[in-house]
């Protein structure tokens, strides 16, 4: 019995062995019909393919740069290739980025048939260790090395090296794509306006239902990140997206999905100051730039309008680049020697008073009342206001211009474990301690 | 025992006849199935190749080449038009330098093969500091921020020449080495610490090294003493040694020099004082547009 089943199983192993070597012998046998030219060969036809199709366009390729759309947005490149290897190219990445310049590219065998940019060049930019978005010493986290997927009429694929996952497109540019290259600048500072309210607001209208999600803009990394991180339903998981700007307005990603209808592709509309997106149906997406966020926290009411008196507190020695503060805010503080700042609120009374590196100490107060979010600023004034030099009296003019404000406990510290509130002014904003 | 021999010389006839067989089908190799053509030079290949190649058997490249490493790092190659001003900068200031000093032949005959040039930084986020340079087995010397050089400011030229002079150095040493007993009394092997960086040049100073970087071990400490003088004017390493609070760190400082000198004397042939004021009046040319 023992040895029957034995028998058995040699037999069922050697018939496996010949079936896999059969298996293997003839899977062999049609390898020679598979490719027809040695992988020389194969590969300098691929060299040479994507070559001619990147001098094939005479007004070249466009490519949206997204280089990591969990955390920083899209950049656009123009580019014409010549055969001889050289290449001329725009960008939005910068105010220089509009003029021309020209460097070299080759096509190289690296993992695969990769295009690489050889010399420096406006790609280059997203690849400076001096100039980082997200991490040090990365940059923005771009590449300047491609590896060739195949290509079709209008578009040729391209797969970053350094992640894999990171497709990227040439498509075909026309002579209105450079043309109206520069029409972007009116989107870019119609968006990222430092002027303008940091707050957005990203609405997506059926009909009469409109939902809204309140968002922040970070024009340096052209990131749109949800006040309620990946704790909403439009992107779900995702703590935001990343915008690049087109001619007309911008793209985003990743895109967002609204009952499988994609919507990535915006409009900007420069009379609402919004960007705008139709797609099939009645839906509209829009980005706008909003005063308030619709949800918004009431600490504001325990800080300046409770009998307890709580003071907020900005040093500069420790806060002034801190996370939420925006250029507008620094550029404010950079000419004065103000070291420090604190707000006193209490009862609908808040006082600013201003400390200098010369030891000056300088007192403005001012009546504040209650507007549903926000802390509307009455009518106030300075004490002792001949002693007041002029550049404390602009510094407070440009801090609290907009006339009210909206203040938001954050979630992290910085330097003391005392909790970070936020104060919004228009565009200036900046991180304080609360005491 | 004859027998043995005669198995052995009919071996040895074997692998004689099996050589000259194998030799004989080499003649059957067809072309290349590589394209070897080579692609014609542009005016700065040409450049490099007349200024370089040709009297100092050295390659000077500026193309992105991935097999030269830094898959990890984040750079950029340089500028087209930065490379040929950066090129003849360091020719001028190390390449005739020497020539000067040590005659026509010296560069000709120690010499790393291959500069390559990128054009960002070389950043360390987690140390926070800048690489300047890298020289790969006496071979290929790897110069960073070519885009940032700018050759009217004396103290953006020391930065790059810095690297070459220092990278110099070390291609020296390996061909002759300089005396590590004596160094070693000098600065003894607990003076050098991995954590250089952490302290400050005069600290350095004070302890007998020129730079905090010398601190880093006995070679590093070599090149840095003697690529410091060397990028120094007269006037500037006197004032240099004046500056440094702690007498003993002077004293060694000195002795070290003085090692240098003896080293370039004796086993290279060159007045290492003589070169210093052929690198300083070198420089001066290329501050004053005249290189």
């Amino acid at each position: 019995m023992i040895n029957s089943t034995i028998m058995i199983k040699r037999i069922i192993k050697i018939s496996l062995c010949v079936f896999v070597l059969t298996a293997l012998l003839s899977s062999c046998k049609s390898d020679n019909e598979v490719f027809t030219q040695s992988p020389v060969e194969r590969e300098e036809a691929r060299q040479k393919e994507l070559r001619e199709v990147l001098t094939s366009s005479a007004e070249g390729w466009k490519l949206e740069y997204f280089t990591n759309d969990s955390g920083i947005g899209g950049f656009s490149f123009l580019m014409k290739f010549t055969d001889d290897g050289r290449v001329t190219m725009i960008s939005d990445f910068n105010d220089e980025g509009y003029t021309e310049t020209e460097g070299e590219y080759e096509i190289q065998l690296r993992a695969t048939t990769s295009l690489v940019f050889t010399t420096r060049n406006k790609i280059h930019e997203l690849s400076d260790p001096m100039n980082s978005a997200l991490v040090a010493g990365r940059g923005f986290e771009g590449e300047y090395q491609f590896r060739y997927y195949g290509h079709t009429e209008d578009e040729i694929l391209f797969r970053s090296t350094k992640k894999p996952d990171n497709e990227i497109r040439f498509v075909r540019a026309s002579n209105e794509d450079w043309s109206g290259f520069e029409n972007r600048k009116a989107v870019v500072e119609g968006l990222a306006n430092p002027d303008a309210p940091i707050f957005r607001s990203v609405e997506v209208s059926n009909g009469s239902d409109i939902k809204k999600y309140d968002a922040i803009f970070t024009s340096s990394l052209r990131f749109m990140s949800f006040n309620d991180g990946t704790d909403q339903d439009l992107l779900a998981g995702k703590k935001g997206f990343g915008i690049g700007y087109t001619n007309d307005g911008a793209i985003i990603s990743p895109a967002i999905m609204i009952d499988d209808v994609e919507y990535t592709e915006f409009k900007w509309n420069s009379t609402n100051k919004e960007l705008v997106s139709v797609n099939e149906g009645n839906t509209v997406v829009k980005i706008k730039l909003v005063d308030s966020p619709s949800k918004w926290s009431s600490e504001y009411k325990d800080y300046f309008f409770s009998n307890k008196q709580e003071r907020l507190i900005f040093q500069r020695e420790y806060l002034l680049r801190a996370p939420s503060n925006t250029e507008k805010f620094y550029n404010l503080m950079e000419p004065t020697s103000v070291e420090q700042f604190d707000i006193y609120g209490q009862n609908g009374m808040v006082r600013v008073v201003y400390f200098t590196e010369e030891g000056g100490q300088y007192a403005y107060q001012t009546p504040v009342t209650d507007g549903g979010n926000k802390v509307v600023i009455g009518n106030g004034s300075w004490q002792n206001e001949s002693s007041v030099p002029d550049n404390i009296k602009q510094l407070h003019q440009g801090l609290f211009e907009e006339g009210e404000f909206l203040v938001k406990d954050q979630k992290y510290n910085i330097y003391y474990i005392n909790k970070i509130v936020t104060v919004y002014c228009g565009g200036v904003v900046f991180d304080t301690w609360l005491f | 025992m004859k027998f043995l021999n005669i198995v052995k010389s009919l071996g040895l006839l074997s692998v004689i006849s099996a050589a000259f067989i194998s030799c004989e089908n080499d003649n059957d190799l067809g072309p290349s199935i590589f394209d070897l053509t080579e692609k014609p030079k542009t005016e700065l290949d040409q450049w490099i190749y007349d200024n370089y190649t040709k009297d100092y058997n050295i390659a000077a490249t500026y193309k992105w080449n991935q097999a030269f490493g830094y898959y990890d790092k984040t750079l950029f190659p340089p500028k087209e038009e930065n490379v040929k001003p950066a090129l003849q900068m360091v020719k001028k200031i190390w390449i005739d330098s020497y020539t000067q000093a040590g005659g026509e032949d010296f560069v000709k005959k120690i010499a790393p093969r291959e500069f390559h040039l990128i054009g960002s930084y070389n950043y360390d986020p987690d140390l926070q500091t800048v690489v300047l340079g890298e020289a790969g087995g006496g071979a290929r010397i790897t110069l960073f921020n070519t885009d940032y050089v700018e050759h009217h400011d004396l103290e953006s030229i020391r930065t790059f020449v810095h690297t070459i002079q220092h990278e110099y150095v070390h291609i020296l040493n390996q061909t002759k080495d300089y005396d590590r007993v004596t160094w070693s009394k000098i600065s003894p092997g607990g003076h050098y610490t991995n954590s250089w960086y952490l302290y400050s040049d005069e600290e350095s100073n004070n302890l007998g090294f020129v730079t905090n970087y010398a601190r880093s071990n006995y070679d590093e400490d070599f090149a840095e003493t003697a690529s410091f003088v060397l990028l120094n004017t007269k006037a500037e390493w006197e004032a240099f040694l004046n500056d440094i609070s702690e007498p003993e760190g002077r004293k060694k400082i000195e002795s070290k020099v003085e090692q240098v000198v003896r080293y370039y004397k004796e086993q290279l042939k060159i007045d290492f004082w003589q070169l210093r004021d052929f690198a300083e009046q070198n420089t001066d040319d290329v501050v004053n547009d005249n290189f």
